[in-house]
């Protein structure tokens, strides 16, 4: 039996009943109302529904009764097994241990970013290169790491700058797992502006990663990232087309490997979403990532220029993710990144382990930061921070810290606690609670707190308008829309990059 | 005689008066010393019973953690 059609009853005009439903959050989403559950089941209800499921009046022979007697909402009928294997699912990055292991071979960097996150060095400042032996005391650290699957991922400064550090940690780290056969992989986030095609054939031969920024069309590009030559993008864009060649001449499939980029969203960028998506589309990548900028490095003292409101960020998502979506009909295939997070929790019930979106976040147990004076931190946001006075998120040295001191370590648990969404004032009441996920470091930045005042975050203003759009979307329900968002979960592994087993 | 174990509480993150109360907790299990430094409370601690060092350390951490929390933080 169905519910009779009726009109939508004012919320305020609801007289809840306690003791049918099993506990749930709601919110309003479009003429939708959202409710979710502890586990993260989720239904999109419309209003007499969601009254007739709040004063506890659903028939038993209805189907709404038998949706949410399915999504675990019924308090007569709630199974406990299954929502415990639910959560155990969502949080199954809990038991790994720190697997993303970010070594910072110098500050050196040959670009002047106006945002940089990083905090780089002039070139002349060679004393901001790591040495072999700090990398190699980082790296048998990382092999200390419970974790069967370790990243080391090469950043800077500008990585390239000290190349052959990289290639003496990649032989070193290599070497070394032959005792543990973990599935090592290696990435590096690099300008390009220094490669060269000895380095490229070293690179792809040791099966390296490689991953870039693109901060949209040259001009803006350009403007945001100053080399002496004007001509960041230029060498950014030949070197991707050069080395997507050189993935497809070794018989590598273009669609799975190619360089990654990465985008930073300033006030700048908002007016070009358009642009900055073909011009993704035209470089091959398959996903674009719209990140929001950080409050980190040069971004803190260059902020009036170049941030915004986030009301104005999220036009500029929606707008992006709609065209998108809109060339997914037409057969181009390029994903947003936060989306993908996002729906692959939401659709299917599992965590794809991005660190800054999850609940607790990865700072200290699901990665650690290894500067290039052997100095260890929770995250690269503290590296960050120390480069900027601050050393909150400084846990130890690589020359006398053990792994049980780093990942035990009283800022870790501190860390650990505030970014744990069961226990954080505001999110354990929101919606969202299930998918999200806070970041210590910049709630520390942003608000002097670990664990930050979510009504006033906009880290939470980002996530909670990013989930509006995406379950707005899932209320539609458009047959092509729901099929791409499918696509957006789905995860293709990318064994190339794994090293081969020793 | 035991090995001397360090813990250090950021003072960014830690209330002084919950390490030194989750300290007074534990005095029956261990000797402490107490220290600051402009970033930190340090806490160095021999354990009575070796063979509870790593479980002393964790509980006192756990325990300075949930008394700053209590107090609404480090300030």
């Amino acid at each position: 039996m169905n519910l009779p059609l009726q009109p939508a009853p004012s919320l305020v005009q609801l007289r809840p009943r306690a003791g049918t439903q099993a506990y749930f959050r709601w919110r309003a989403v479009g003429d939708r109302v959202l409710v979710t559950n502890l586990e993260g089941n989720w239904l999109l209800l419309t209003a007499p529904e969601f009254a007739a499921f709040l004063e506890g009046h659903v028939p038993e022979d209805s189907e709404l009764h038998a949706r949410l007697a399915a999504g675990n909402f019924l308090r007569a009928h709630y199974d406990v097994r299954a929502a415990a294997e639910r959560i155990r699912a969502r949080k199954s990055f809990l038991a790994g241990g720190p697997n993303l292991h970010i070594l910072v071979v110098t500050l050196r960097c040959n670009e002047t970013c106006v945002y940089c996150h990083a905090s780089r060095a002039n070139m002349d400042q060679v004393h901001t290169d790591m040495t072999r032996e700090t990398a190699e005391r980082a790296i048998d650290l990382v092999f200390r790491s419970p974790n069967p699957f370790v990243t080391i991922e090469f950043q800077g400064g500008e990585p390239l700058v000290n190349f052959e550090v990289v290639k003496h940690a990649i032989e070193y780290a290599v070497d070394q797992n032959r005792a543990h056969g973990k599935r090592l992989q290696f990435t590096m986030v690099s300008n390009f502006a220094l490669l060269d095609e000895a380095k490229l054939e070293y690179l792809i031969q040791h099966r390296v990663q490689l991953c870039t920024s693109i901060d949209g069309p040259e001009k803006l590009h350009n403007a945001q990232r100053k080399l002496p030559t004007q001509d960041a993008h230029q060498r950014a864009v030949r070197w991707i087309k050069r080395i997507n060649e050189a993935y497809t001449a070794n018989g590598l499939d273009p669609t799975l490997y190619h360089v990654e980029a990465l985008l930073t969203t300033t006030r700048e960028t908002l007016p070009l979403w358009k642009e900055v998506v073909d011009t993704y589309i035209g470089l091959g990548c398959k996903a674009l990532f719209l990140r929001a900028i950080d409050p980190f490095g040069f971004a803190d003292r260059t902020r009036q220029r170049l941030e915004y409101p986030r009301g104005e960020y999220m036009q500029f998502y929606r707008r992006a993710v709609d065209y998108m979506i809109e060339l997914n009909k037409q057969g181009v295939q390029i994903l947003e990144r936060y989306a993908s997070i996002f729906l692959t929790k939401i659709l299917r019930g599992e965590d794809p382990n991005f660190l800054d979106l999850r609940s607790p976040s990865g700072a200290g147990i699901g990665a650690l930061a290894y500067n290039y004076d052997g100095k260890v931190f929770t995250c690269d946001e503290g590296r960050m921070l120390h480069e900027m006075g601050d050393d909150t998120f400084h846990l130890g040295d690589v020359r006398t810290s053990s792994f049980r001191e780093l990942v035990g370590h009283e800022t870790v648990r501190a860390m650990t606690i505030a970014s744990n969404l069961d226990g954080q004032p505001d999110c354990v009441h929101c919606t969202y609670q299930p998918y999200c996920g806070t970041i210590p470091s910049f709630n520390h930045k942003s608000q002097g707190s670990i664990f930050g005042r979510m009504r006033e975050s906009n880290v939470c203003a980002v996530h909670k308008g990013i989930q509006d759009y995406l379950f707005e979307k899932l209320a539609e329900a458009d047959p092509e829309t729901l099929r791409i968002f499918d696509r957006w979960t789905t995860v293709r592994s990318r064994d190339h990059f794994v090293q081969p087993a020793p | 005689m035991t090995d001397v174990h360090e813990l250090r509480f950021s003072r960014q993150l830690y209330s002084g008066e919950a390490v030194d109360q989750a300290v007074k907790a534990f005095a029956r299990f261990a000797a402490f010393d107490l220290e600051q430094t402009d970033d930190h409370w340090v806490v160095r601690m021999r354990p009575n019973d070796a063979n509870l060092a790593r479980r002393l350390r964790g509980e006192l951490g756990n325990h300075a953690l949930g008394l700053t929390v209590q107090r609404g933080g480090a300030k």
